[in-house]
């Protein structure tokens, strides 16, 4: 019986164990195509001998893409923007979770469901651009920044987090005379490093990818911010498959190496974010799951 | 005299900073103009805002008071963003798209501009080169709010591997039953020794859709009489008559295993590309300047690095038998494109009609077209060629495409056009190009005539329209042999219900209104 349950049990670990590995091998070969794609040279990647290994292996695109000014200075924005919309939201959401999770605040229900609210409903896209435009934030990082400071999700991810600190700790602070902005200081947001790094990680993410809003309210092309310019690339002339030779028909080639150099130029500084985050990152998923 | 030599300094000096005052140039009055950004300007010619283009286009327009500011938008996002922009009241002085139902919708609600005195009053060029019925594409209830780009349209091109049919001791197919005959040969013999591999016809999977420009080409070789205006003017040509007998002999073809559905799911044709240059593709159907133009690869001069025999010919084999004429090109390609246009919002219309007036002029329209006279391009033969080569791509190919011309400068000379397009190819195939290109409005003369009366139910249904229909003609075209019957009625039964019906009847009524007839 016993030897039955153990043969089971190892039965069911390969299984499990090798649909873990085919899956693995599913999401990571599209990223080591791109990388053997992007080290290979044009010829064998139009004969699609290109699978794992780099064929005709050479820098050239990484090169290219690196010389590419615009690029840089798009990557060099998105960075900046991403450092300051970061900071900006963690600050404005500890700000707006803290004290909607103490008691004592009036209208506390109210407040809540206006904010849930904008979960479901937007304004449209119109109006929405209209506001912005009328704010003078048109062309700006602002525009980028300020609309989204709070994601309402992420938001009550951190309010069920805060909720789950005794209010004794407070207590006790106050008895030893610590402000109510003090204790936010002092208390909460040290025991809630792993809310505050998965929250990094999620905006970081959503900045770092910003696309609609780059489209919408970004004009000068010194303001595209990588996704944008990426899409731009990489779109560049599929659009214009027409039969007409007119100057419709772009005469620039983008070449396939290029393209796979340039999507992992633009993955890689986000992707080093999270091995970085990462033991807070999976603690923090949780946290929303048993308190609600 | 010390006295008035202190008045007289003094009055000088008074008289030196109102002469400064008033002398002062007059200020140049901005106008913004959109320009589609590509982000294909090479990096030491400057930004989309700013180059040596923009500052060509300024220091011309400086003589006029004018100071023109270009606002990029994505092409990518063109569609989405544009809208947004005219919505929000935003959009610049002047705007371009090939949005026919963004520029109906803001037509009908007069938020245009009316451009029609300002051409009376300021569009000298645009009056010299659009003729009446030119500017009459630009109309709506009389008045005209736009100026329409339009283009020499080449037809597309049905490819077959010359070499293949001289092992065979074959001739160029000139009908459907002929072409027929040539693929069973192509497969029977296996001319190109490619054993399994071999493809004898193939559309693109990325050309529109799979299967997607039968219309274009196929189809002609159906019609024992030129279409009918009705028929051109409905748009609706899975519900042509002679369909049934197009969709039958592609379906005949599929089912004896000579046209592939290899590249269905090819949407952007790296298969069709890789197996087009292994030199296992018999016959295709693509555009004219697909196989010479490196935006596509230079697939003839890969396809003869692999296989060094092989030839192509281009062919037009799809006559009817009892046909009078050959109708190259059915629908497809109307030599029409964007249009040009200003919103009511506009502070200076007299300074957009200007620019746009200097636009249409000789001098501008080459620039943007092919550089500066001397500089970039000499003359050769009436045709443009570069100077030096390398510089030349540098410096022209992304004026056009990024900030669109008013029209093309060889509208009247196809021919011309071809050799100029040629010269964009690697040598060795210009003549071929030149040759065996066919091109312009006497050549392909049946397409959809440009309308521009508002018609919101095709506006609505085209999109889903033309996605269903995507899916019905593969599920046509490969059905079983015996089934095809039931099949195609079937599908063109749900294709009319899906709004076929519809669509056609306002198309019908609206290009009457349009043209009376």
């Amino acid at each position: 019986m016993n030897q039955r349950l153990a043969s089971g049990n190892k039965a069911f670990q390969i299984v499990n164990y090798s649909l873990m590995f085919i899956l693995c091998l599913v999401f990571i070969y599209p990223f080591i195509y791109t990388l053997a794609v992007s080290l290979s040279d044009a010829k064998y990647i139009l004969n699609g001998s290109v699978f794992v290994i780099p064929k005709g292996l050479n820098f050239s695109a990484y090169r290219a893409v690196l010389s590419d000014t615009s690029l840089i200075h798009s990557l060099l924005f998105t960075i900046i923007l991403t450092v300051l919309g970061v900071a900006a939201s963690i600050v404005m959401t500890t700000l707006a979770a803290y004290p909607l999770t103490r008691k004592g605040l009036k209208g506390t229900g109210i407040i809540l469901r206006l904010i849930v609210f904008t979960m479901y409903f937007n304004g449209g896209l119109i109006p929405t651009y209209l506001l912005i435009k009328n704010l003078g934030l048109i062309d700006t990082m602002g525009a980028l920044i300020f609309p989204d400071v709070i994601q309402t999700f992420l938001l009550i991810i951190m309010m069920s987090y805060f909720r789950s600190i005794p209010v004794e700790l407070e207590e006790a602070a106050k008895v030893e005379g610590c402000s109510e902005f003090g204790i936010l200081w002092r208390i909460i947001v040290p025991l809630s490093k792993p809310v505050i790094a998965t929250l990094v990680i999620y905006y970081a993410v959503s900045y770092w990818n910003m696309f609609q809003q780059a489209l919408m309210y970004i004009q000068s092309p010194s303001k595209y911010t990588l996704q944008i310019k990426l899409y731009q690339v990489l779109n560049v002339f599929q659009q214009d498959l027409t039969n007409s030779l007119d100057t419709e028909s772009v005469k620039a080639v983008i070449p396939e190496n290029l393209k796979s150099a340039m999507v992992l130029v633009t993955s890689l500084p986000i992707l080093v974010v999270y091995p970085w985050l990462q033991k807070y990152f999976i603690k923090g998923v949780t946290i929303g799951a048993i308190k609600g | 005299m010390s006295k008035l030599f202190r008045i007289l300094i003094v009055t000088v000096l008074a008289l030196l900073l109102a002469a400064s005052v008033f002398a002062k140039p007059k200020a140049l009055q901005e106008i913004t103009v959109l320009a589609w950004d590509r982000g294909i300007i090479p990096t030491e010619q400057g930004t989309i805002e700013n180059n040596w283009w923009t500052q060509y286009v300024n220091d011309n327009m400086a003589k006029l008071g004018i100071k023109v500011r270009y606002v990029p938008v994505p092409r990518a996002q063109e569609s989405q963003k544009l809208p947004t922009m005219l919505a929000a009241g935003d959009a610049p002085d002047v705007c371009f798209s090939y949005d026919k139902a963004l520029y109906g919708l803001y037509v009908k609600n007069g938020a245009l501009l009316d451009y029609t005195n300002l051409i009376n009053r300021y569009g000298k060029n645009i009056k010299k080169q659009f003729s009446a019925d030119d500017l009459a594409l630009g109309k709506m209830n009389g008045r005209i709010y736009s100026i329409v780009y339009q283009s020499v349209s080449t037809a597309d091109t049905t490819w077959i591997r010359k070499d293949w049919l001289d092992k065979l001791g074959m001739k160029e197919p000139t009908n459907p039953t002929e072409f027929y005959n040539m693929l069973k040969a192509f497969k029977e013999n296996d001319p190109g020794k490619v054993g399994d591999n071999l493809i004898p016809f193939a559309f693109s999977g990325s050309n529109l859709y799979p299967f997607g420009v039968w219309y274009g080409t196929v189809l002609g070789g159906f019609l024992k009489d030129p279409p009918s205006k009705n028929q051109l003017f409905e748009q609706v040509y899975p519900m042509w008559p002679q369909t049934k007998d197009c969709m039958k002999f592609l379906n005949k073809l599929y089912n004896e295993k000579l046209l592939t559905d290899r590249y269905l799911l090819d949407k952007d044709a790296v298969l069709f590309q890789q197996d087009f240059s292994r030199g296992v593709i018999g016959s295709m159907v693509h555009f004219a300047h697909w196989p010479y133009h490196s935006a596509f690869s230079n697939m003839y001069e890969n396809l003869q690095k692999n296989v060094p025999e092989a030839q192509l010919v281009s062919t037009f084999p799809w006559k009817h038998e009892q046909s009078k004429e050959n109708y190259i090109e059915l629908i497809r390609n109307a030599p029409f494109g964007y249009m040009w246009f200003s919103p009511k919002t506009a502070k200076h219309p007299d300074l957009v009609m200007k620019y746009l007036d200097w636009l249409a002029g000789d001098e501008a329209c080459w620039t943007a077209w092919f550089g500066q006279k001397g500089v970039d391009y000499q003359l050769n033969d009436g045709i443009p060629v570069p100077i030096d080569d390398a510089k030349y791509k540098k410096r022209v190919p992304w004026i056009g495409s990024q900030y669109n011309t008013l029209r093309n400068p060889f509208i009247q000379q196809p021919q011309q056009y071809i050799k100029r397009q040629a010269m964009d190819f690697n040598a060795k195939y210009r003549q071929q190009f030149i040759k065996e290109t066919v091109a312009g409005n006497k050549a392909i003369k049946y397409y959809q005539p440009w309308l521009t009366v508002p018609t919101p139910v095709s506006d609505k249904l085209t999109a889903s329209l033309a996605r269903s229909w995507e899916y019905l003609e593969v599920k046509i075209i490969t059905a079983p042999a015996d089934q095809f019957d039931t099949v195609f009625d079937d599908a063109i039964k749900q294709y009319r219900q899906a709004g076929g019906d519809e669509v056609a009847k306002e198309l019908a009524a609206a290009y009457k209104t349009q043209y009376g007839k």
